[in-house]
Parts: C-alpha cells; sequence; structure tokens
C-alpha cells in the first residue's frame, strides 16, 4: 500500500526543489516525512536499485531519482537488472 | 480556418541529452528530420501550435491524475530535467485557443481537465529544441500513457476531432502535433528492447490515417511493445484533428541507445 508513499517521495526530489535539498541533506530525516514500509526505507537509505524496482516504483520516477542521486545510467541498468532476475 | 499543418514525432529524452549514445548516423538522420519538420511547421506560418503530449511525473501524481488535462496558461517553463541540455526557457502560451478547446470539448461531451500552470519536460521541449520557434504559442494537452487505467485510444481520437473542429472554428492559425512512442520500455530491465514490427504496423495504421485501425489498439496490443509505447494515444489524437489527411514518413530510426523506436511524420491534405 505505501508504495504510494515511496513513489510521493521520490515524485517530490523530483518536481520540489526544497523536497530535493532536504533529500541530499539529510536522506534519513526527509524519509521520516513519509510512511515507508521498513522494507522501503531500507531499499531507498540503501539505494538498492533492484529493490525499488521491484516494490513498485515506475520506471520514470526511479531513472531521474537514481540519476539525481549521481548513478549513471549503465550502473543504473545494471543493477536493475541483476536486482531483478 | 482550417487546420494548417499537423505532424508526430517521437522525443525520448536521449535525442538531446545523450545523444551521443545512439548510432551517429542514426542520429543525425533523426536531428535533421526535426529541422526539417521545423522548417515546415514554420512554412505553415502557425499561430499557435496545439501538442497532444505526455507528461512523464513533472506535474500530477496519484493523488489526482488526469486522463486529459488543457494547460490554458499565458506561458509555461521548460524543461524540467537538467539532463535534456536545453536550456530553461520561457515558453509561450494561448489561454484562449486553450479555452476554446476548453468548451468545444465539453460541449461535445468530453471532460478533459485544465492547467493554468504546467511544467514542461521532454515531451514538449524536444520538439521545441528543434523549432526554434520562441515566438510561437504552443497549447499543451497532456494525454496518460503514463499511469493505467488510460483513455482509450478511440477516446484519444474523439479528443482530436474536437481540435480538428476548433481550428475550424478559430480564427487563428492553428497546428497540431503528437509527441511520444513508438515502441520503448524505458527506465526498466528491457530498456533499449524497440518492437519494430509494432512501429512499422502502427506506421502504417498512421500513414493510412484508418481511424477503424488505429481506435482498435488496446493494451493488449500495446503492452508488449513497451510501457512507453501507450503513448501513440497522441499520434492517434492528432490522425483525429486531421482525419482527413494522409501521412508522410520523415523518419523512422529504431534507436536502442535511446531506447526508442524513433518515428517522424508529418500529415498532409
Amino acid at each position: 500500500m505505501s508504495a504510494y508513499e515511496l513513489q510521493k517521495l521520490i515524485f517530490h526530489t523530483h518536481t520540489r526543489a526544497e523536497c530535493r535539498a532536504h533529500y541530499l541533506e539529510d536522506r534519513s530525516g526527509f524519509a521520516a516525512r513519509y510512511e515507508l514500509s521498513d522494507e522501503e526505507r531500507s531499499a531507498l537509505l540503501n539505494l538498492d536499485i533492484g529493490a525499488l524496482y521491484r516494490l513498485g516504483v515506475h520506471p520514470l520516477l526511479l531513472r531521474p531519482f537514481t540519476d539525481m542521486n549521481g548513478i549513471s545510467s549503465p550502473a543504473h541498468y545494471a543493477a536493475l537488472r541483476s536486482g531483478s532476475a | 480556418m482550417p487546420l494548417v499543418f499537423a505532424c508526430a514525432a517521437s522525443h525520448a529524452p536521449g535525442i538531446t541529452g545523450w545523444a551521443g549514445a545512439a548510432d551517429p548516423l542514426q542520429a543525425s538522420r533523426y536531428h535533421d528530420a526535426y529541422r526539417r519538420l521545423g522548417d515546415m511547421l514554420k512554412a505553415s506560418r502557425p499561430d499557435v501550435l496545439v501538442m497532444f503530449a505526455a507528461e512523464h511525473w513533472s506535474n500530477f501524481f496519484l493523488d489526482n491524475y488526469p486522463a486529459f488535462c488543457v494547460g490554458r496558461a499565458a506561458h509555461y517553463l521548460g524543461p524540467l530535467e537538467k539532463s535534456l541540455n536545453i536550456e530553461q526557457t520561457r515558453v509561450v502560451g494561448d489561454p484562449q485557443t486553450a479555452s476554446l478547446i476548453l468548451e468545444t470539448c465539453f460541449e461535445s461531451g468530453l471532460e478533459p481537465s485544465f492547467s493554468d500552470e504546467l511544467r514542461l519536460d521532454h515531451g514538449v521541449m524536444v520538439p521545441l529544441h528543434f523549432f526554434s520557434a520562441p515566438e510561437l504559442a504552443v497549447v499543451p494537452i497532456i494525454i496518460n500513457a503514463l499511469t493505467p487505467p488510460l483513455p482509450t485510444v478511440r477516446r484519444c481520437h474523439a479528443l482530436g476531432r474536437i481540435v480538428g473542429e476548433v481550428a475550424e472554428r478559430s480564427d487563428k492559425r492553428i497546428a497540431v502535433m503528437a509527441s511520444g512512442g513508438l515502441s520503448h520500455n524505458p527506465g526498466t530491465p528491457t530498456a533499449g528492447m524497440i518492437d519494430q514490427r509494432f512501429d512499422q504496423e502502427f506506421l502504417r495504421d498512421f500513414l493510412a490515417n484508418d481511424a477503424q485501425r488505429l481506435c482498435a489498439y488496446d493494451s493488449s496490443a500495446i503492452d508488449p511493445a513497451g510501457f512507453g509505447a501507450h503513448e501513440i494515444r497522441n499520434w492517434v489524437a492528432a490522425a483525429g484533428a486531421a482525419s482527413n489527411w494522409r501521412g508522410r514518413l520523415l523518419a523512422y530510426e529504431p534507436v536502442p541507445g535511446w531506447s526508442t523506436g524513433c518515428a517522424m511524420a508529418v500529415l498532409e491534405p
């Protein structure tokens, strides 16, 4: 159910500069603003791309999010393919 | 007055953002085709360009996601994404034409949402980048091809028909463009997959402007070509707006590096 919250968090980092700044400064503190399951929080804070995808983050939310986190396209897809195999 | 121009083109962010990921010849051919398209658009002397476009989590979220949204702002800002290598700019809108579209839709029994503030992403900004026409007014019409339930393709065709009627009613010279498709599945483990068979079959139907065949596309036909292929809704809307016109293909480049079957076509009287 709370994949909604997980995606909302990512959507906010994508569309709201103040959320992006908060996330980049204090990821754990920013995540606390959303109702995440333990699994979601762990995937988010560990930047576990395969897990985030499996948990239901839309691909077009996930790739801009990993890009914002400095993850290159090849690294994103390698993680996705190994994580979702 | 009658519609002055109609066209459709793919808008993959890699076209400008990571052009080097494509085969250089493919990139060059597609970029050249976009510039030619811009020249043709300018030659039609449009007052306003109505763009059937997707948005990609740039405005709407699951708290409230419209099937259709008509942009009614006097101006827009775009692109949202720095990765496009397109300088953020102010795009002129046309509230008057947007309002006429909305009124005509409501009179016709179709009720889109509307927005006086839309952020424009690559769906609109990649085409505008190549058109180099900063004075051209744009009315973006967002069609949900992103998160189900999606409007039926038939409904998108009906929306396009209404825009065609608006052009007839309006004193302005109205051009339409569809932005999106064809096959693509970006951001997923199968990104780079291109379904050329789907693309060619869809192009055949689009170029013939065969309303019956176009309206018959459903999820079972589209899903195998990737979730991004649902953006053919935009093409079908443009076909509806220019329902008596026939198509001419300007480019088809299946580009794995851009994760998209990139197509471009015009519809002509």
